[in-house]
């Protein structure tokens, strides 16, 4: 899931859930899945590990992520 | 001897002024400005010793870079022209442009203008920046200042950002157009891709303006405005402006910038997700409650009560039968009346059993939510401190000084305590 993805269906559950036009059962279903968003979002951003690469176009045409050693 | 009409004397001195100067450039102060009702613009350009008459025809009023004022030192240029007719000559100007100004410049505004005309600067072509990217692309010298930059600001801001480098030279013969070629294969590469690059960083440091040429050449504004891929350019420093900037989607002051442009700040997302959180326990709270209340109204109902009612009127009248009846387990109203007392049963159960679950569930929510709750936070062993006398929460012991008064709340109790000293943090 991308993260964007994820922030927006944050905002989409916390719209219904203050409103409250929804039933009982789903608040909490969709309590449970704010929640779980929540913690998908706070993974990703403490948990990822940067990268740095370089693209490279090789003599076939086709395109290359290579890693570099210089950054 | 050769006597020379007016006509033939005059389309001769035209000729040599038209033709010897046909586009000149010429400095001087304006004088005498007169823009007239027709667009035209006529105003005399002097120095010392002499003045010349000027004309800005009004399908060239567009195309002057500086307001033309009495007094003001300006750099024209444009060609002589000879009318005939007045027996005066001028100076037709096709630009206007502020003294002392560059070649370099010149040919800047040149192509701004030519491509402003080609719509290439509008607002609407403009694509929006994404507002989470957890990869972007780079276009810039692979060893030079902006990549460090980009790549540190980057970092700072989000542990998981993946940056990808194209590199490219940035000054000299050729480099524009390794910046377009860069700007082309990122494009490329997103064709068919499964994770494609979702922004681009085009720039490099500071320099000279000829050292930021590059980004000043058509080549690489069309390829940035032919990118599929929303551009941040990035060139130089705050006071440098290059066409790329005008073409780009978004134009950051410097490399570092443009990096925090791209690249959102965790630790702000991270609030903005704590801030989610609470809305959510709240907005799940309001609903418990207001079921609760629907909850004890349908109980308090008079539906629920005539039902109760009439349950205890049949049991009563079913006592009664049989007890008339006798002990007769055969009759067959007797049976009648067992199978009955037993859907009685099963319904005041049924009944009971549906309000049980659903208390139930109300209490299981409340529970949950009261992890929110500070004083839950207390059971699990911290404490609130509070400065006297005002009974303020400490949050910094920035605002406490030696000898100040302290309540301090336990899960259980309370303790008045005194400032021996204090600490930052």
């Amino acid at each position: 899931m991308k993260f964007e993805d994820a922030l927006k269906r944050l905002e989409e559950i916390v719209g219904s859930l203050e409103k409250g036009d929804v039933s009982l059962d789903d608040s909490l279903k969709l309590y449970e899945e704010g929640q779980e968003l929540i913690n998908f979002c706070k993974d990703k951003l403490t948990k990822a590990e940067s990268k740095v690469k370089e693209l490279i176009k090789t003599g076939q045409g086709k395109f290359e992520l290579r890693n570099t050693d210089k950054h | 001897m050769k006597v020379y009409t007016v006509s033939e004397i005059t389309g001769e001195i035209k000729d040599l002024l038209e033709d010897n100067f046909p586009l000149i450039w010429v400095e001087g102060e304006v004088t005498d400005y007169r823009p007239s009702s027709s667009g035209h613009l006529y105003f005399g350009l002097k120095d010392e010793y002499a003045v010349i008459q000027c004309i800005v025809w009004r399908e060239y009023r567009t195309l002057t870079t500086v307001e033309i004022e009495n007094g003001k030192k300006i750099r024209v240029y444009g060609g002589l022209q000879v009318y005939a007719k007045g027996g005066r000559y001028s100076l037709r100007v096709e630009r206007v442009y502020p003294i002392g100004i560059g070649e370099l410049q010149i040919k800047f505004e040149e192509l701004k203008r030519k491509l402003k005309e080609d719509g290439l600067f509008e607002e609407w072509h403009k694509k929006p920046i994404p507002e989470f990217p957890e990869r972007i692309g780079i276009v810039t010298a692979l060893d030079g200042a902006a990549v460090k930059d980009i790549i540190n600001v980057a970092k700072r801001r989000y542990k998981g950002i993946e940056i990808i480098i194209r590199s490219s030279r940035v000054q000299g013969e050729g480099a524009a157009s390794e910046i377009a070629e860069a700007i082309r294969e990122f494009n490329e590469y997103n064709v068919g891709a499964r994770y494609i690059v979702p922004l681009l960083i085009v720039g490099r440091g500071g320099g000279s303006i000829e050292d930021l040429w590059a980004f000043n050449e058509e080549v690489v504004a069309r390829a940035i405005y032919d990118s599929q891929i929303p551009v941040i350019s990035a060139v130089g420093h705050e006071i440098d402006t290059t066409i790329a900037d005008f073409v780009a989607d978004k134009r950051a002051p410097t490399p570092s910038v443009a990096a925090e442009l791209a690249v959102k700040d965790s630790e702000e997302i991270l609030e903005d997700l704590s801030t989610i959180a609470k809305r959510m326990g709240q907005g799940l709270e309001r609903r418990v409650r207001g079921f609760k209340d629907k909850l004890s109204l349908f109980e308090r109902s008079y539906g629920i009560k005539r039902l109760r009612d009439l349950i205890y009127q049949r049991w009563q009248i079913i006592d009664e039968l049989t007890n008339r009846l006798g002990t007769s387990f055969t009759h067959p109203l007797i049976q009648k009346s067992s199978n009955f007392k037993f859907l009685v049963q099963r319904l005041n159960r049924e009944a009971y059993q549906f309000l049980k679950n659903r208390e139930q569930e109300v209490l299981r929510i409340e529970g949950e939510l009261s992890g929110v709750n500070p004083k839950a936070t207390l059971k699990r062993g911290y404490s609130i401190c509070y400065k006297l006398p005002d009974k303020k929460v400490v949050k910094t012991s920035k605002i406490l000084a030696p000898k100040d008064d302290l309540e301090i709340e336990f899960s259980e109790g309370k303790a008045k305590c005194e400032v021996i000293n204090t600490e930052d943090h």
